[in-house]
């Protein structure tokens, strides 16, 4: 119902406006109680929904007859917030359907090589080990490698990729402050540049003592390569950084959706109706903005009281 | 959970009883009255969908 008190201006773009963002179109008519209403209530009951499922309740996938995201049409009537998604969605390379081995890529965050980025510029956080120096082992030890130590390391990585070939440095220092200067040999291996939820277990460099805790991330990428310092050739295993905009709103992998469910429980179902609910509601706000108010302005009782007492 | 996931209901209701108001009418003070009404319903609804529940579950 359109009532001749409300100045809805231009509606459709104010309903276009508060599709974008809920409170926008009203804003644009300026009904500024509305709009605060509509852009607390609505956005504030979206974000609280995505925080609450770690940021990865939004996302789109809809792979015919496998895993479809009916919730995301509900999510994305909130405009803008949830839109970003669908830009994700063309950017995520989804996993290779043929010779492929899932566990294998969440627990190494690896596709045979062909993700790996060509060119990368990053800080590296992880560990570092020579590999076995064959001249010195002794004929009388059997054939036996010594064991040589784990050590952390940071520092920064480099890397670019000309004709195949990978020619790349790392530059850091040791736990222990030794500085270390390395240049990388054969191709590295590193988890997706757009991913969500990737795990970044060490899986290679595992102390004796060490039972690895699954640890999965966003914002971190998973990296393993093998280094030399002109005399002995070792091997670094790591994480380098994610940027946000390469994490946020990707699509989420069966395995990745397993362990969050498994960690999070109810609250991630909870968290993914929160959010479908904060879309519906803004249907009620693009309504409000193309027609004005369903019921009226409001103040039609006192109107017809008065009049009735006249 | 962090907490009993009932208490989600309570910023849920609050929130839908605003929105859903505000899109009915146009004038603030006409629109909290009726949200205050609709969220005292939708509490007074599932406070008795809880107790209900929660008696039939009794003997469970």
């Amino acid at each position: 119902m359109t009532s001749p008190k409300v100045d809805l201006k231009n509606r459709w773009l104010a309903a276009v406006l508060a599709f974008l963002l809920p409170g926008a179109g009203h804003l644009y008519q300026r009904r500024h109680f509305k709009a605060a209403v509509y852009s607390v209530c609505i956005l504030g009951l979206f974000i609280s929904g995505m925080a609450m499922g770690e940021w990865k309740v939004v996302y789109w996938r809809w792979e015919p007859g496998g895993h479809r995201t009916f919730g995301y049409l509900a999510q994305v009537l909130v405009g803008l917030p949830a839109l970003s998604a669908r830009c994700q969605a063309t950017r995520y390379t989804p996993p290779p359907s043929d010779n492929f081995e899932p566990d294998r890529r969440l627990r190494l965050d690896w596709i045979m090589g062909s993700d790996v980025d060509s060119e990368l510029d990053e800080s590296f956080t992880g560990r570092f080990r020579y590999r076995p120096d064959i001249d010195s082992i002794a004929p009388e030890a059997g054939g036996e490698f010594p064991v040589e130590p784990i050590v952390n390391v940071t520092g920064r990585i480099h890397w670019q990729r000309v004709d195949g070939e990978y020619t790349g440095t790392f530059e850091g220092s040791f736990a222990d402050g030794k500085p270390v200067s390395m240049t990388l040999v054969g191709e590295p291996a590193i988890g997706p540049r757009v991913f969500a939820h990737g795990e970044i277990t060490p899986t290679v460099l595992l102390r004796d003592d060490e039972k690895p805790v699954r640890e999965f991330s966003n914002s971190l990428r998973y990296l393993r390569c093998d280094v030399t310092d002109g005399k002995r050739r070792g091997e670094i295993e790591g994480t380098v950084a994610r940027s946000f905009w390469d994490s946020y709103q990707v699509p989420l992998e069966d395995k990745a959706l397993e362990e969050i469910h498994g960690r999070l429980g109810r609250r991630y179902a909870l968290a993914e109706v929160i959010t479908w609910i904060a879309g519906l509601l803004n249907l009620l706000a693009i309504w409000d903005a193309l027609e004005g108010p369903a019921y009226g302005y409001g103040d039609e009782e006192e109107a017809a009281e008065g009049e009735a007492a006249e | 959970m962090d907490a009993h996931s009932t208490w989600y209901l309570l910023p849920l209701a609050i929130v839908i009883s605003l929105v859903y108001s505000t899109s009915r009418y146009e004038l603030p003070s006409k629109i909290l009255t009726r949200a205050g009404r609709m969220f005292l319903t939708i509490m007074i609804f599932m406070g008795i969908v809880f107790v209900v529940l929660d008696t039939l579950s009794f003997w469970l």
